[in-house]
């Protein structure tokens, strides 16, 4: 494979290629005469043509095949393309050169190409295939985009397009940062989020611990707050698939805080759901011994989570959306502990449950000392962030009915998970030495 | 990714076992590679359900993959390929259960001789969606508390199952029914020592 690290290269050709004679045709120069540059010219051809033909092209791969059968190597079955794998590598070679001779030209020769349309377009076809066998090579999306600022290549067509490298390698960060370009041409109110939520998904179940994919996610929550609910809820049956897949636990937590951000909750359509709604919390508060017959109602329950709650300092959104939040944290709690009773032990539902616990507690001492100077918020900035530590430092947690609990059925689980809850939530365990 | 890939029923003869039925989901692997994978999942299949003695259950690791076998008194064997995370216990409780629905559909009589065809036995596909979250057989093992998970012999390759001289490469080679295009990933997959990264 050649390297991956071009770097865009500068006009510093200039004259060289200002003495090159054939103005009038293509810019880009083949030899036509040499037998495997035919041949090249004609894969890039086949490929092409096919990029016309089907509109709804879903992937992309190399199949394996060390010989040429005298058939074409460019496979197209059902929406989805296949190129065999001893042409790769010549194919590639060939786009390659031909793109940086492009990229060797003087700057106005360049621009000159990307505004004609013959010539643009042969470029693409070139840009399509090298960019499917190596999509790591910045200067090639680069000059996709210098066509698309050029009306040359349509934005429908190239979030396709990057789709589809991302059929092939689904942790292509170029591919998701060339999508966050595209969409930012368009109004966020004509973009399909779910669409995008599927692309990374799908990225992300193709490939483990795909960092690029869950942080485009990230973006797109950002950006649709829209999908909170259905994030909630997807993000749920995909840890329960993938179990081992930390970045989607880490994923489901960011979600959860923006929840509570944005003071989500999810409106109770009837009577019964009052009822059920908050079930996961009462089991939790069952958990820690705390008699949970007695709050079978919100208000008891608000009680015990905070009490002595000044009620005119908080608006009763916040305190629903707190509620709801804090559900969903003791629901993934019990989550981890059910799966680890199936699969066995693993870091991912530790880390896990000590993260939703963390949710909960944090979000209780914030709204008990932070009310006061009105931030109970999670913090924005890192002095928050510090501020709210020493905040934690202090906190008298014997004090708090629910909390003590915690910190006294949590204690059970060993040293290592003590030192975690000392050095995070302050709970101040008599530190064992040994 | 807890994930079963693969089903197969088969039936141990003297030289070779025989498949009797067999359903995949192979919606994980890229379109091309399909036909690849399903042709290695078979191969293994086979090649480790006859070299499973009657009456013993295996579980071999083969790169992320977990093929379970078990091999009944009476020849019949079920074949079940999952992710390495799928739970062990719950795999070889589902091929029990399986092997038992067959016996009570298929008379024994036609088990030496049966055929994919021959065979009416269509629970195999309602199994392998059913089962892909292992939840849905807590009843099952609650059920069936008597298998005995230490009974279970693990083997971490494939080749740990195979006789005295045989060589995996060679078997491969020899296969009649892995087609060219199989045994060039093959050897491709052994070079790079990973199933999915081509270029």
């Amino acid at each position: 494979m050649p390297s991956t690290t071009e770097h865009l290269v500068s006009p510093k050709k200039q004259q060289a290629s200002e003495q090159q004679p054939n103005m009038e045709a293509l810019d880009i120069n083949v030899d036509f005469n040499n037998e495997k540059n035919v041949l090249c010219e004609k894969i890039i051809r086949d490929i092409n043509a096919v990029f016309l033909k089907d509109a709804d092209l879903s992937s992309f791969e190399i199949i394996q095949k060390e010989t040429n059968c005298n058939k074409s190597p460019v496979v197209h079955v059902e929406h989805n393309l296949g190129l065999e794998s001893w042409c790769a590598q010549h194919v590639y070679d060939h786009a390659h050169r031909t793109l940086i001779s492009h990229r060797r030209q003087s700057l106005q020769q360049q621009m000159r190409t990307l505004q004609q349309q013959q010539q643009s377009d042969a470029l693409a076809k070139y840009l399509n295939v090298a960019l499917l066998i190596n999509p790591d090579v910045t200067t090639f999306w680069h000059i996709r985009r210098q066509l698309v600022q050029k009306n040359r290549l349509s934005i429908n067509k190239e979030l396709q397009f990057s789709a589809l490298v991302l059929s092939i390698k689904p942790k292509s960060n170029e591919a998701f940062a060339y999508r966050r370009w595209l969409y930012s041409f368009q109004s966020a109110d004509a973009i399909d989020w779910p669409n995008e939520i599927s692309i990374c998904e799908r990225s992300a179940d193709r490939c483990a611990c795909n960092y690029h994919a869950w942080s485009h996610r990230q973006w797109v929550l950002q950006n649709a707050p829209c999908l909170l609910q259905s994030e909630l809820m997807r993000t749920e049956k995909f840890i329960r698939k993938h179990i081992s897949d930390y970045s989607s636990y880490h994923y489901r937590q960011v979600v959860l805080s923006r929840a509570y951000e944005l003071c989500f909750y999810m409106p109770s359509s009837g009577q019964t759901d009052d009822q059920t709604q908050l079930d996961d919390l009462r089991e939790l508060f069952a958990h820690y011994d705390l008699r949970w017959s007695e709050l079978s109602d919100e208000e008891a329950m608000v009680q015990l989570l905070l009490p002595d709650l000044n009620r005119s300092s908080i608006s009763a959104q916040r305190l629903r959306s707190f509620l709801y939040c804090c559900n969903i944290a003791a629901h993934d709690m019990r989550l981890c502990v059910e799966q680890r009773a199936l699969y066995g032990p693993r870091d991912c539902f530790e880390l896990h449950r000590r993260a939703s616990l963390k949710f909960i507690v944090e979000q209780c001492v914030r709204l008990m000392t932070g009310l006061a100077n009105g931030v109970y918020l999670p913090q924005a900035s890192a002095t928050q962030s510090l501020e709210f530590q020493s905040q934690l430092r202090k906190f008298d947690y014997a004090s708090h009915p629910f909390l003590s609990a915690v910190r006294r059925v949590e204690s059970e689980l060993g040293d290592k998970h003590q030192r975690w809850c000392n050095l995070h939530l302050h709970f101040g365990y008599e530190e064992r030495r040994v | 990714m807890v994930k079963l890939f693969a089903l197969s029923v088969f039936y141990k003869g003297e030289s070779e076992a025989r498949l009797l039925k067999t359903t995949s989901d192979l919606q994980s692997f890229s379109f091309f590679q399909r036909g690849t994978v399903n042709e290695f999942m078979s191969f293994a299949s086979k090649t480790i359900v006859e070299r499973t003695p009657q009456a013993l259950r295996q579980s071999i690791k083969q790169d992320t993959y977990m093929c379970h076998v078990y091999v009944r008194a009476d020849n019949l064997a079920g074949v079940l390929i999952a992710d390495h995370e799928y739970p062990q216990r719950v795999a070889h409780t589902l091929v029990t259960k399986i092997l038992d629905d067959f016996t009570a559909k298929v008379s024994a009589d036609q088990w030496p001789n049966g055929t994919e065809v021959s065979i009416a036995f269509d629970s195999l596909p309602i199994f392998l969606a059913r089962y892909q979250d292992p939840k849905e057989a807590d009843p099952l093992t609650k059920m069936q508390n008597d298998l005995d998970e230490t009974k279970i012999i693990l083997k971490n390759t494939i080749e740990a199952v195979l006789e005295r001289g045989e060589k995996l490469d060679d078997m491969v080679v020899k296969s009649e029914k892995l087609s060219m295009q199989s045994k060039a990933f093959y050897k491709t997959a052994k070079k790079t020592n990973s199933c999915c990264s081509f270029t």
